[in-house]
């Protein structure tokens, strides 16, 4: 069954396109020495710490934020759809 | 804080750019006029005239070892420098008396002393570091007929040398006729490679005294001597001839633990005044002659500084290069070669014989004259060595082929059962099933579960649009962060690719240059920002809290927008 979501996710998935900015990425490099420099004056290696630090909470806070829609509200939506089908129920409607 | 954060990226756009213009050096040359005599400005500025003696043999060395088929490491010019006739050779140079070097118009000409000096000096070098001297065999080919007392010794000459390959055969015995003596070191040896081992001296053409041992047991394998009576007396008293065809036919005559015999460095025919028992071959193979078991047992560890080419062994003579073809030889990488043929060489030195290494070395060689050392490719020898990992690819891809041929024909004998490995991961019923039975244990394993199977999920969403964007985001910076770890002490490791520092320990400085050569000035300016020090500790600082709050307030506008978009789709 996993197996079976894992396939269906990654089929999905396959069908996005490629990330336009890794090769261009892949062909950056700036000189060691131009970066000390750079890095004694600007704390460029302090600031990309807090920057990725900063984009894995917003990523996690998406992924609350998306279950708690899709999983809780829903749920709790048919739940208390059921109540109410069920006191109808019993309330002889 | 608004305006701040604007301006950051133009600020840092203008630093990067200040910086680079303090890294280019400055440099100023005032153009000459050159005559013969000063000759065209291609050691590093400077005519040959004005090297110091130590370059000039440098250069010298350099470009007559090169000449000459041979490469080796950076050792051999301490090597130079510690032998005892070396002042004497240092003088000559130093007072251009013409006896090594000559200039001219046309160029220099590296004399035969210096070549003789050279090549001499590197085989003392290849000696004491190698461990061994090369002794080239005797090609049997070079032997003519007419050495031999009649056809029959000659007939068995040339079969007992061509069934072996190589083999011993004592020359006193050229023109004797009726008995030959030969000997074989490898009679009783199965399973071990053998090399000589020095008993008992060293030179370029005498008798030497040399053991045969196993490299890979250390034993000492003893010589057969084998007697080959190719005049006989038969049953009726008269003389009869015989030719033999094969080692087997011989008789024992004795066994020796040392080998006495001559090994001449010339590898050629006639072999002088001195016989004896010599090496002669079908190909004029050379052989290794260590001066010490542990020379021997060095050169198996892989220690080895000097590779020749086929052409080392013959008479350089003297040598001319003009000024052009030096320089492309100078900007041509030579002393990369070395470390580079070690490289391709790698664990599969015993692999090889010396006529492959010499075949490498020449290649290497060949294509740096056929290219001017670097001309058109600036140096790059990349073309080479790709060109020399082909051929030694070559050669492997033939022994993995010839392995390969055994697997497949072993192959429908065995039967191999593949095995399909267990899924690690839980199916959905062993989850719940878990999460029932412990709902604390359970629950974690479930989630590892999870977490293993959807890794891949999270890999390949990394690399799709638009997912991808906080990940390249992370690999932008990375690009900008990629600080040696010497540079200072690293402040987190959290993160997998991305170091921070807590104080960035050394200041930057500037040399730059000014030579004038026509003023006779030659200054360097120094630029220390030692004295920012203060400076750059409080600007990383509050730029590091400007920063954390641009991102608190950016916080809340991402948060918005997630809100926006995804509170409420159910």
């Amino acid at each position: 069954m996993i197996q079976l979501i894992k396939w269906v996710l990654l089929t999905i998935i396959g069908l996005l396109p490629d990330s336009p900015f890794t090769s261009v990425i892949d062909g950056l490099s700036v000189d060691g020495f131009t970066l000390e420099i750079l890095n004694w004056f600007l704390p460029l290696d302090i600031t990309a710490v807090m920057f990725v630090a900063w984009v894995q909470c917003m990523v996690l806070y998406l992924v609350f934020v998306i279950v708690k829609e899709i999983g809780v509200k829903l749920i709790l939506k048919k739940i208390t759809g059921l109540i109410g089908v069920v006191g109808s129920f019993l309330s002889g409607g | 804080m608004k305006l701040h954060f604007k301006l950051f990226p133009v600020f840092l756009s203008f630093a990067i750019i200040l910086i680079s213009f303090f890294q280019c050096s400055l440099s100023v040359h005032a153009k000459d006029h050159y005559e013969f005599g000063s000759q065209e400005s291609i050691f590093g500025g400077k005519t040959w005239n004005d090297l110091t003696t130590a370059d000039k043999i440098g250069y010298s060395t350099f470009y007559a070892l090169s000449q000459m088929k041979v490469l080796y490491n950076g050792d051999f010019s301490s090597f130079l420098n510690n032998r005892s006739d070396f002042a004497n050779f240092r003088d000559s140079i130093e007072k251009d008396d013409g006896k090594y070097i000559s200039v001219d118009e046309n160029g220099i000409t590296f004399t035969e002393d210096l070549t003789s000096y050279m090549k001499q000096a590197l085989i003392e070098y290849a000696e004491e570091t190698n461990g061994f001297r090369l002794y080239p065999t005797i090609d049997y080919d070079l032997v003519p007929a007419s050495e031999f007392k009649n056809g029959y010794d000659y007939k068995t000459f040339r079969n007992l040398v061509s069934e072996s390959g190589c083999i011993i055969f004592n020359t006193n015995y050229f023109n004797y006729g009726g008995s030959m003596f030969y000997g074989r070191p490898f009679h009783d040896i199965a399973e071990d490679s053998v090399s000589l081992v020095l008993s008992h001296a060293y030179s370029a053409y005498v008798m030497v005294e040399a053991a045969f041992y196993g490299t890979n047991t250390w034993t000492l394998y003893r010589t057969m001597i084998k007697q080959f009576d190719t005049r006989y007396t038969d049953s009726d008293g008269y003389s009869a001839y015989n030719t033999y065809t094969s080692w087997n036919e011989g008789t024992v005559l004795s066994y020796s633990n040392v080998y006495f015999g001559l090994l001449d460095i010339r590898g050629a025919y006639p072999t002088g005044s001195v016989v004896g028992y010599t090496f002669f071959s079908t190909d004029g193979r050379k052989m290794k002659v260590f001066k010490s078991l542990n020379a021997l047992k060095n050169y198996t560890a892989g220690n080895r500084s000097v590779y020749f080419g086929s052409g080392f062994y013959n008479d350089p003579g003297e040598i001319k290069v003009s000024f052009d073809d030096l320089e492309k030889y100078l900007d041509g990488k030579y002393n990369q070669f070395f470390d580079d043929l070690k490289d391709l060489i790698g664990d599969d030195e015993d692999s090889l014989t010396e006529e492959d290494l010499e075949k490498l070395v020449d290649k290497i060689l060949d294509k740096m004259d056929d290219t001017g050392g670097g001309s058109g490719t600036g140096g790059d020898n990349s073309g080479i060595l790709s060109e020399i990992l082909s051929t030694l690819s070559g050669y492997f891809d033939s022994v993995l082929a010839y392995l390969d041929s055994i697997l497949t024909s072993v192959q429908g004998l065995i039967f191999v059962e593949t095995v399909k490995p267990d899924d690690e991961h839980m199916d959905l019923s062993d989850m719940i099933n878990d999460v029932w039975k412990d709902p604390q244990n359970g629950s974690q394993a479930v989630a590892d579960s999870l977490s293993a199977s959807f890794s891949d999920i999270g890999s390949a969403l990394m690399a799709k649009f638009p997912f991808c964007i906080p990940n390249d985001l992370y690999s932008f910076f990375s690009v900008l962060t990629n600080i040696p770890e010497s540079r200072a002490a690293p402040m987190s490791l959290e993160d997998d690719g991305i170091q921070a520092y807590a104080e960035v320990s050394a200041a930057p400085r500037f040399e730059l240059p000014l030579m004038i050569e026509t003023f006779g000035i030659e200054e360097i300016i120094v630029i220390d920002m030692s004295d920012f020090t203060p400076l750059s500790k409080n600007a990383r600082t509050f730029l590091s809290l400007i920063f954390a709050v641009s991102l608190m307030k950016f916080t809340v506008v991402i948060v918005g927008l997630i809100n926006d978009a995804w509170g409420g789709i159910a």
